[in-house]
């Protein structure tokens, strides 16, 4: 991961989502593990990775084949 | 036939053994049976035991033998599997309650294709629920308890295979199958002391098995030596209609003589963070390496190998638990840390996704440009020994990633096997890997088997909690 300040309010608008979402199934708890889990886990995830440059021809593996069946 | 001939034997000398009809399927079968259920609970290393199919294609495989049919090494040979692949005949519970009664009406393509090679399927092994792929920090991660290493009782077997590690480590069964997503083979396979194969992504379909991440996970062979995992992959591995991410590419294992010399390359700082016996050992074994191989250091590409993998596992998890997730039920695991575990990854921006994935391709390309000046790289297969069962963290996605081998080897497909590598004052086994590049399986196993031919650490076991009678 980088050395770079993480942003905290990334963490928290991530984590606003979240308790949209799921805000009702977490205890309070819970939902200061989940802060800690989007920051590890996300948002200096991201950030390291906004670290490495890539160019407009760096594709990443396909990950869609056309399909067909068998005639 | 007397039980002490046959537990502990590899494979390969099983597999003679029943192929000249001096060891019978049947008798096979029930040793391995009764050591599962008997000694099994010991190391929490069983689900659910299978003793009607088991005795079934025992007696299948007993009757072909007779009538001079014979399908090749595994013919007639009992194995465990990891209970997140659907067998008919068991649940497939994936290591937790909310799926403990999850039935499949048929076989996932590596219990088929074990079947067709005339295997015994004993019954399912634990792992570490969702196959340790939501946040758990301690080795008390499923309803069967947590993973017993047989080398030390207060030890864990590792994760997210626990129990085929444990079960092929104890002598349970000959062979397992576990799978990796990010080190659920190499990891439990250090710890108990066995051979671990992770194969080539794609080399092994995963039609069948609990999905945790689309383009990382690999199902794979748990053994007591290289040469036996091996034997298994040929079994297991080929193209598959339902899987299209497996490989078209024909594998057939075929061990190199030992009669060239290889060429390794230890990443530069490959034991910079591992314990001291760790590195003591891994020292010792690139002496021995040295009668077989030159070996020199190599850089690898700085890149952030932790957070491509992490991110990727993330928005291929989030997505594939999308409904479980939603549902509530992850409250009903067994770690506390992975009943609200699984939340945080919902917020994975596809941005970040796919900027993982361009970066995980200049990585392959990088990495694989070094390794074809190679026959693989080797480093310890772990950088610590078996930690205490009681320990209460276990490490997070984060700290895992300055395994750099792990992070990259499972990153970018690569296989990979480790075999043991001697003990630690505590008499806990350590390991050494080596990983080459796609599909050069049969490298890196003929590299294992020249280890394993100059060394017997893989010929200690640890003791019996009953004297084999």
């Amino acid at each position: 991961m980088s050395d770079t300040e993480i942003d905290e309010a990334e963490i928290d608008l991530r984590l606003a989502m979240l308790r949209h979402w799921y805000g009702d199934l977490l205890t309070e708890e819970q939902w200061a593990e989940v802060r800690e889990g989007v920051r590890e886990e996300l948002v200096e995830v991201a950030d390291a990775l906004r670290a490495v440059e890539l160019g407009y021809d760096d594709e990443p593996f396909p990950l869609f084949m056309p399909y067909r069946g068998e005639d | 036939m007397n039980t002490s001939e046959v537990v502990y034997k590899p494979v390969r000398q099983l597999a003679e053994l029943v192929r000249e009809r001096k060891v019978s399927p049947v008798e096979l079968t029930e040793v391995f049976l009764e050591r599962l259920d008997r000694i099994g609970p010991r190391y929490n290393a069983v689900v659910t035991l299978m003793p009607d199919r088991a005795i079934e294609e025992a007696k299948r495989a007993e009757q072909e033998l007779a009538s001079g049919t014979y399908r090749g090494p595994l013919h007639g040979i009992p194995y465990g599997l990891k209970d997140l692949f659907a067998a008919v005949g068991a649940p497939t519970s994936w290591g937790a309650t909310p799926f403990k009664d999850q039935v499949f009406d048929q076989d996932s393509t590596v219990a088929r294709k074990l079947k067709d090679a005339g295997a015994v399927l004993l019954g399912k092994l634990a792992l570490v629920e969702i196959a340790g792929g939501i946040r758990y920090k301690q080795p008390n991660a499923t309803f069967t308890g947590p993973g017993i290493n047989p080398w030390g009782g207060t030890t864990w077997a590792g994760g997210s295979s626990s129990g085929s590690g444990s079960a092929v480590s104890a002598g349970l069964a000959p062979f397992a199958i576990g799978s990796e997503t990010w080190g659920s083979i190499i990891m439990p396979s250090s710890n108990c002391g066995i051979a671990g194969l992770r194969p080539t992504y794609g080399r092994v379909s995963r039609a069948g098995g609990m999905p945790l991440s689309w383009t990382l996970d690999k199902p794979g062979p748990m053994c007591l030596t290289a040469d036996d995992c091996g034997l298994v992959v040929e079994a297991i591995a080929g193209p598959d209609s339902i899987d299209l991410a497996a490989s078209n590419r024909p594998f057939s294992y075929t061990p190199e003589s030992s009669n060239r010399r290889f060429k390794l390359a230890v990443p530069a700082g490959v034991t910079d963070e591992v314990e001291p016996a760790v590195r003591e050992n891994f020292e010792a074994a690139l002496s021995s390496l040295e009668r077989v191989a030159d070996i020199e250091e190599v850089e690898l590409p700085d890149y952030p190998y932790g957070a491509v993998i992490t991110a990727i596992f993330m928005g291929e998890s989030a997505t594939i638990y999308s409904e479980f997730t939603k549902s509530g039920r992850s409250s009903e695991l067994t770690a506390p840390e992975d009943r609200y575990g699984i939340y945080a990854r919902s917020a994975t921006l596809a941005s970040d996704y796919l900027r993982a994935m361009r970066i995980r391709k200049m990585i392959a390309r990088e990495v694989d440009a070094i390794l074809s000046r190679y026959d693989a790289l080797v480093g310890p297969g772990r950088p610590g020994v078996a930690t205490p069962l009681d320990l209460d963290r276990v490490k997070s996605f984060k700290e895992r990633s300055s395994d750099v081998m792990g992070a990259l080897g499972n990153c970018i497909g690569l296989p990979a096997v480790t075999v043991p590598s001697s003990f630690s004052e505590d008499d806990l086994p350590t390991s050494i890997q080596f990983m080459g590049r796609p599909y050069d399986e049969n490298v890196i196993l003929s590299l294992a088997n020249a280890y394993q031919s100059m060394t017997t650490w893989h010929e200690r076991h640890p003791p019996d909690p009953e004297p084999i009678s």
